[in-house]
């Protein structure tokens, strides 16, 4: 009855479930920093070694968004091999720039360096620790029981992934706060459907990584 | 009073009407582009049926002719919306961001599916008309490609001069495309299905359904339906791709330009060439002249003047 056509590619990095680490940022994963001085910062792009884009984010008090998004992997595909990125990107001061991974299974972390007075101070090596106040976002696909460590603290949060049910709205564009201090998680565990985001606040120097510990059974399982 | 009758009976006429019917048929296709989806279809319409009657009104009535499809093709590109997971505000104390979507399909995707709709709408076509005389001159009387192919094929000569009696239409009352209400769910079956192929059932399917609601609901989205799915193609047939005028031109120029129900040679053969014994006596022809027709409720009565024996 029917004939079908189809020009559709589908983003199979979804499917996969690695760890997600804000120290190798990855699709699903966003790390986001917050420009708190004003001045010009050079932000550099690695994948694994290589530096794969090199930019300049200008913060300033006024006249600027309070946040701008950049897809690496999409930056990879623009710059090509010279790195260099036409830019400038400006950013209001407080506020934040996400980086972030669209596709492909590329791994990628971020340095930026805040330079003034002829000088020059690492603000962010997400290889490392992402500073007070920075953020890590996950994004779970897979139902089951996920573990959210800090590295830094030791600190741990259960995530339990549920399939949406029949009966109510489903919106994955509903993220969860959950803070990360020096005593652990608020709050202690957290409870998202499939799909959904679970935003970790770094409140003090944070190293997160998430990973699936149990997945769900499959639906009709007996 | 003209030198020359003819007197075609409606049984004759009626019989004219079956190989003309028989003959009939239009291709339609086309395309267009709507934004959010594009459309297609390819399609043959065909003649079955029908009755005439000639009336003392000097009209001819073509009724209850079959109008149907042997193929209707309709397909339906749709592009597919911006499906993600994540995204979303989340808000800290500094305020609020903006949490980047997991983008499900890359690039712009577009699924389209093809709707065999041929048994799906059936119209009926009837017309008045009135004789219409014309005199055709071969190479001067303009007469399109698929006129020609049907003369062929009905064994009308274009190469001869002639006079020819149409039934141009009046009035032609041809029913608008009327889906039945079926076709909503052949739709969403098709939809089904080319979602399920492009998205093989598992956990993202079962996802993007539970955030769409249903296949229904995000065709009808995407194609702004606001409720009547038959209605919907209906419309895009009748008015926004307007095929329905397209017939209606059609079956106007086929019958009133096209296929005449009468023909007649002009110069007309009287006599045909002979030979008796040793001399050989030349055909006699002669050429007709303020050919007439009209019509009452038995006959077809063609008249004419016979000008000099040539």
């Amino acid at each position: 009855m029917s004939e079908l056509r189809q020009d559709v590619v589908i983003n199979r990095a979804l499917l996969v479930n690695p760890a997600l680490d804000s120290g190798a940022i990855a699709v699903r994963g966003t790390v986001f920093h917050v420009f708190a001085e004003s001045g010009d910062h050079d932000v550099t792009i690695l994948r694994g070694d290589r530096v794969t884009g090199r930019f300049t984010v200008t913060v300033q008090a006024e006249g600027a968004p309070p946040q701008v998004n950049l897809d690496l992997a999409g930056l990879e595909m623009d710059t090509g091999r010279s790195g260099e990125i036409t830019g400038p990107f400006a950013v209001r001061e407080g506020g934040v720039m996400g980086f972030t991974v669209g596709q492909g299974i590329g791994r990628y972390a971020v340095v930026i360096d805040h330079t003034a007075g002829g000088g020059s101070r690492t603000v962010l090596d997400s290889r490392g620790q992402l500073p007070a106040g920075d953020l890590f976002a996950v994004t779970l696909i897979n139902p089951g029981t996920y573990r959210a460590a800090n590295l830094a603290s030791q600190a741990r949060l259960q995530i339990t992934v549920a399939m949406p049910s029949r009966d109510e709205p489903y919106n994955p564009a509903r993220p969860t706060l959950v803070r990360a201090g020096d005593h652990g998680f608020d709050p202690a565990e957290a409870h998202i459907l499939a799909g959904q985001s679970i935003v970790l606040l770094a409140e003090a120097p944070a190293r997160f990584l998430v990973e699936l510990v149990e997945p769900a059974p499959p639906p009709h399982a007996p | 009073m003209a030198d020359l009758t003819i007197a075609v009976s409606e049984a004759v006429f009626a019989k004219t009407l079956e190989v003309v019917v028989a003959n009939f048929g239009l291709d339609v296709s086309g395309k267009a582009d709507y934004g959010a989806f594009t459309v297609a279809y390819d399609g043959h319409l065909f003649l079955k049926g029908g009755s005439l009657d000639l009336r003392d009104d000097g009209t001819i009535r073509l009724r209850e002719l079959d109008a149907r499809w042997d193929k209707l093709d309709f397909s339906l590109g749709v592009k597919l919306p911006k499906l993600s997971f994540g995204g979303g505000v989340v808000e800290v104390p500094l305020g609020s961001i903006l949490l980047p979507g997991a983008g499900l399909f890359s690039g712009s995707p577009t699924v389209t599916f093809t709707v065999h709709l041929a048994a799906l709408v059936k119209h009926e076509l009837s017309l008045i008309g009135s004789p219409l005389i014309q005199h055709f001159e071969p190479g001067v009387t303009p007469i399109g490609q698929h006129c020609q192919d049907l003369h062929a094929a009905l064994k009308i000569d274009d190469t001869k001069p002639q006079w020819r009696v149409f039934c141009d239409p009046q009035t032609i009352d041809f029913d608008l495309f009327d889906f039945a209400d079926t076709v909503g769910d052949l739709f969403e079956q098709a939809f089904t299905a080319a979602l399920d192929a492009t998205l093989p059932r598992g956990l993202l399917h079962d996802l993007i359904l539970a955030g769409i609601g249903s296949v229904a609901d995000l065709l009808r989205t995407l194609l702004d339906i606001p409720d009547d799915f038959s209605e919907w193609l209906s419309d895009l047939f009748n008015v926004s791709l307007g095929v329905f005028n397209l017939i209606l031109q059609f079956v106007a120029d086929f019958f009133g330009t096209c296929i005449s129900f009468y023909q007649l040679d002009d110069p007309f053969p009287m006599f045909p060439k002979t030979k008796e014994k040793t001399v050989e006596l030349p055909a006699v022809t002669v050429p007709i002249q303020n050919l007439a027709a009209s019509v009452n409720d038995v006959e077809l009565v063609v008249t004419a003047d016979i000008g000099g024996v040539l």
